[in-house]
């Protein structure tokens, strides 16, 4: 089908290929029905050394566009918009691998998983190639019940404002935010204009979050102003949780401002110990004499393992 | 049963302890019996893979005694990782009654036959959990002399208080908006026992200085003045101070935990607490290769602009000649406006002064 209007898209920092709209010089009754249905949706451009793959996703939207003669309007989505209709809970996650609770997995392995788990609904006949590196963030315990991109998005948040996305060479994406400079572009050669704007439009300097399990968090940034203190020379001690005397302290004070976020107290404790108590803790001595074997109460068995005996625990764990 | 040190499989270190079975025993794992003091609860942490076939589990437990026979003792706290996942995190706290304390780290085997089964641990810490600290705003009544309504709380573990002569610092986090003709306190108990062996402290000043309140401790009946005041220090974020409080509610039922929580809501605030910036280039005849060919997107500089930019969203079309035009929308990091026109006004005046 021959192009009429020159193709426009767009690639998003945060999802990867985005949108991609073009027309073609063809009436839309004469447009394959085949062409409705998700379908691998390249754009090609020559950039000098060969055809190059620019941009990929899937026709979204097809219409007829008015004229003479008649033509058809595409446009089309990158693969992450695939994800937005694709739900965690409908991945198949076994039970024993906590269904859609994830515990103390890093934030990139989650969403690996769920990109390993999804890709088949996304691109049925090409492979998401796995680069995404832990994030070094583990998560205590993460719930997702939304769509996969709602869930990746959050965990590139948690991670640390993380990149993600579905590039033009199908391969997903979870990685820090680039710190290094990749092009240099000159006023006067090809900069044809800049625009400038400054707002309070999404202006958030504290968040209430309301969790799972009734959970309540304030959130706050950290860059804070001292507005109330007493800390120009902490020279002593006092105790407490005593016995005898000090059971328990009070500091007493008036605000001069009502919108305090946060106290800052210094602490220690005495009489307590904090020594680890295990032999070679990081199994790192030369031997295993620290560990020695168990004895075992029972012998194996074929047949002392059935589906009987299975406990199964829904949070064990993530996949 | 088999056990060895494994140099490239492990969580941390140079190494791990690596157990399997020879197929001849039910229950294969390791032990370690502790010397201890009774009453006292204790904190196990470790890492643990568990093994990946038949059985697909390791359970992990503190004993009240000895541990080194499977099935024996009284289990204080017990948890099973299953497979999928390597090193699983373990967080188990038990309180022996005696004067030993057993771990143990093992799997069934449920085969008669011998089949390669392994599981790993690194990082195991046994300590001695202590006694929470817990942290209370309440309003103080000045009448009476007494703390009344409590307005905040904050737990504070034990494993987070450093041990003396150290010090640390901590916080309790206010959400609702206090007023300045009210008095109020924070107060600090411990949980469990009292007791004049283990115990904790305050930092405070001896010389006092501070004129809206003082530090008082409680012996059991009434509030007695201990002199001087506190170290402590009553925050307000910047930002609110400038601009006041700009907030949002958010329902996200995926967050579980306070840190999940903060570490998602400082990825959240970064950059907009402040009137938020933005800025769009158009950059016309693109040459070569797309500008997202390098993942993750890497950074761009406009010459002559304060910074590196980091593009939002790349926006390309074809004009007229065929040629590519790409509009970049940037995010946070931005230019500053005046920057560039001097820089373009430099460029002018060195081509003026070559002509």
């Amino acid at each position: 089908m021959p192009i009429s209007t020159p193709p426009a898209w767009s690639y998003l920092r945060r999802g990867g290929c985005e949108n991609l709209t073009f027309e073609v010089s063809t009436a839309f009754e004469n447009i394959p029905a085949a062409t409705y249905a998700l379908y691998d949706c390249r754009l090609m451009i020559d950039n000098g050394s060969g055809m190059a793959v620019w941009w990929r996703g899937y026709v979204s939207d097809i219409r007829p566009a008015m004229g003479e003669p008649d033509k058809t309007q595409f446009t089309a989505a990158g693969w992450i918009k695939r994800l937005e209709h694709l739900s965690v809970v409908g991945l198949g996650f076994p039970i024993l691998e906590g269904g859609i609770v994830w515990k103390n997995v890093d934030a990139s392995r989650v969403a690996r998983n769920l990109i390993d788990r999804g890709k088949a609904w996304v691109v049925p006949t090409y492979d998401l190639t796995d680069t995404a590196p832990n994030s070094g963030y583990v998560l205590p315990e993460i719930e997702f019940n939304g769509s996969i991109a709602d869930a990746i998005r959050l965990l590139a948040e948690i991670a640390g404002n993380r990149d993600f996305g579905i590039d033009a060479g199908l391969v997903f994406h979870f990685r820090p935010k680039s710190t290094t400079l990749g092009k240099v572009f000159v006023p006067g050669d090809n900069v044809a204009g800049l625009g400038y704007s400054a707002t309070a439009e999404g202006m958030v300097n504290r968040i209430y979050l309301f969790g799972a399990n009734s959970g309540r968090y304030v959130i706050e940034d950290f860059s804070s102003l001292a507005v109330d203190q007493s800390q120009t020379v902490d020279n002593a001690s006092v105790s407490f949780g005593k016995a005898t005397t000090r059971q328990k302290i009070i500091q007493t004070f008036t605000p001069t401002k009502g919108t305090l976020s946060e106290i800052e107290v210094k602490l220690s404790a005495v009489g307590f110990s904090t020594a680890n108590l295990i032999s070679d803790p990081g199994m790192e001595n030369a031997g295993v004499a620290n560990w020695p074997l168990l004895t075992s109460a029972a012998t194996p068995a074929e047949g002392d393992w059935s589906p009987e005996s299975i406990v199964i625990e829904p949070y064990s764990g993530g996949p | 049963m088999i056990r060895s040190k494994d140099a490239t499989f492990k969580y941390a270190g140079t190494q791990s302890l690596k157990v399997d079975h020879d197929g001849t025993q039910g229950e294969y794992g390791v032990y370690q019996n502790n010397t201890v003091s009774a009453g006292t609860q204790y904190r196990l942490k470790a890492r643990v893979t568990p093994p990946s076939v038949r059985p697909t589990s390791v359970k992990v437990e503190m004993i009240d005694g000895a541990a080194d026979t499977a099935g024996a003792g009284t289990v204080l706290s017990s948890v099973e990782l299953f497979s999928g996942i390597n090193w699983q995190a373990v967080d188990l706290v038990g309180t022996p009654t005696g004067t030993t304390l057993g771990i143990r780290f093992y799997a069934v085997n449920p085969l008669a036959d011998y089949a390669a089964n392994p599981f790993w641990v690194d990082d195991v810490s046994l300590v001695q959990s202590g006694s929470d600290v817990i942290l209370k705003l309440r309003e103080w009544n000045v009448g009476l002399g007494t703390d009344d309504v409590r307005i905040a709380k904050a737990t504070i573990p034990y494993a987070d208080i450093a041990v003396s002569p150290a010090i640390s610092t901590h916080v309790l986090r206010i959400s609702g908006l206090l007023r300045t003709d009210r008095s109020y306190g924070f107060t600090l108990q411990r949980r469990g026992s009292l007791s004049d062996a283990q115990y904790f402290e305050l930092r405070y000043n001896t010389a006092g200085g501070y004129t809206g309140g003082a530090l008082k401790y409680h012996n059991g009946s009434v509030w007695t003045d201990q002199g001087g005041d506190a170290y402590f220090v009553l925050r307000l974020p910047t930002s609110q101070s400038l601009y006041g409080i700009w907030s949002e509610v958010i329902n996200s039922p995926n967050i579980h935990d306070q840190a999940t929580a903060e570490q998602w809501g400082a990825s959240v605030l970064a950059g907009r607490g402040a009137p938020i910036e933005r800025a769009s280039v158009r950059i016309i005849d693109l040459k070569g290769s797309r500008l997202e060919a390098v993942m993750p997107l890497p950074l761009m500089r406009v010459q002559g602009l304060t910074g590196n930019l980091l593009p939002e969203r790349l926006s390309y079309s074809i004009n007229e000649v065929g040629g590519i035009m790409v509009d970049l929308e940037l995010g946070k990091l931005l230019p500053k406006v005046g920057d560039l026109l001097a820089w373009i006004e430099y460029r002018l005046a060195r081509a003026e002064a070559a002509r």
